[in-house]
């Protein structure tokens, strides 16, 4: 149904996010740091980035202002994954682009409410 | 497609997490003043938290989580990490990885004896400050309640990062039957008109028993991005409220009537006169 990116340096979150979305119909791709989900989004175009925030090489707020910085993607949802409670964090996120956040831990149905209702059929 | 358990994925992945997490610590006993390796120890933490919960390891995540306050006070600089400190770090680590890969052989009373030591060298003069400090919760209305009006303005860049303001109107409608009407007032005229840029506001009436935070569920994400006001609606009022929702429109020079665009809800509940 939708191309879903997610950029994690946990390979567990990564197969997460992946055995929560596939059964649902969505493709997900994955990317270990901010520069690579930046490369494989400047590739292919997705209907969904869930990014973590706290990533080696690149991490989450330089890859949402960077694809911020894509006239192309411009309105693409972009999620990042947070075990902060901090508002502070959020809203620097938010204010470098984000559409939204998933608290972790989550639970798989939370990540699957979240992707509904960011990407719509 | 791979399909292996993520919580063995993450056996793995912690095993690997634990050698960077000790080879930082034993560093920072050398060089307390290494930033780099402060983010190293917090990397690790922040994952074997994070993943640790959501694959069952519950005693690893909230342990983790103390283990992690501790170091998020290093990492902003209020505690320098002594040897003390390298030293109780350390077993913290021990007492984690046995929690993941051996848990029937721990005792609680060893990590809270850890938990103790950790708190007294990285916060002495906080501990009655334990309670974590309450949520604010909006108000609860004791009076059964028959809906809200509400009046949403979005900022005008909304649409550019990802947020589309006709799927939150749906997600509203989800929790009852709305009557919604865009305001258009804000329109400029095609030539001036940024596509990328959300001019209507909307007004709606929610003909439901929801409490007021089921509406900011909706709009969690860009509640800092909007004006949300939401008035309950007295009993008396529902059946008029279509009426005072659309009072005859007054003329409008810069809009010409066929501009405006009254969009409506399905209506899901019955009764409603709508």
């Amino acid at each position: 149904m939708a191309n879903i990116l997610t950029v994690d340096d946990s390979p567990s979150i990564r197969q997460m996010v992946k055995v929560t979305l596939a059964p649902a119909g969505h493709n997900v791709v994955e990317a270990g740091d901010g520069a690579q989900g930046l490369e494989k989004a400047k590739a292919t175009r997705f209907d969904l980035v869930i990014t973590d925030l706290n990533m080696p090489v690149m991490n989450g707020l330089e890859l949402i202002k960077a694809l911020r910085g894509l006239p192309a993607l411009l309105g693409m949802p972009i999620v990042f994954l947070t075990t902060e409670s901090n508002e502070a964090v959020k809203l620097e996120a938010k204010k470098a682009g984000a559409t939204g956040w998933i608290t972790k831990p989550f639970k798989q149905d939370q990540l699957l409410a979240v992707v509904s209702k960011l990407v719509r059929s | 497609m791979t399909t292996l358990d993520p919580a063995e994925v993450f056996r793995q992945e912690a095993s690997e997490l634990f050698e960077a997490l000790e080879g930082a610590l034993l560093d920072l006993g050398i060089r307390p003043d290494d930033k780099e390796l402060v983010d190293t120890a917090f990397r690790a933490l922040h994952t074997i938290k994070g993943s640790g919960a959501m694959f069952g390891f519950d005693e690893v995540a909230s342990f983790t989580h103390e283990f992690e306050t501790a170091f998020d006070r290093v990492r902003k600089g209020e505690i320098k990490p002594d040897q003390d400190l390298v030293s109780v770090a350390l077993a913290a680590k021990d007492y984690i990885r046995t929690l993941i890969e051996a848990p029937e052989t721990t005792d609680s009373i060893i990590g809270d004896a850890i938990l103790d030591d950790l708190r007294r060298l990285v916060e002495p003069e906080e501990r009655q400050k334990a309670g974590a400090a309450p949520i604010a919760q909006a108000p609860a209305a004791a009076e059964a309640r028959v809906g809200w009006q509400l009046h949403i303005e979005f900022e005008s860049d909304i649409l550019r990062n990802g947020s589309n303001p006709l799927d939150l109107l749906d997600d509203l409608g989800k929790l009852g039957a709305c009557f919604v009407m865009a305001l258009t007032d804000d329109v400029p005229f095609l030539d001036e008109l940024d596509p990328e840029h959300c001019f209507l506001k909307w007004d709606v009436t929610l003909h439901s028993d929801c409490e007021r935070s089921a509406i900011d569920d909706v709009f969690i994400f860009v509640q800092d991005e909007m004006k949300l006001t939401c008035t309950p609606l007295a009993a008396a009022e529902t059946p008029l409220a279509v009426a005072e929702l659309a009072p005859p429109l007054q003329p409008e020079p810069t809009v010409p009537e066929e501009k405006r665009r009254v969009r409506n809800k399905p209506i899901m509940s019955a009764g409603t006169g709508l």
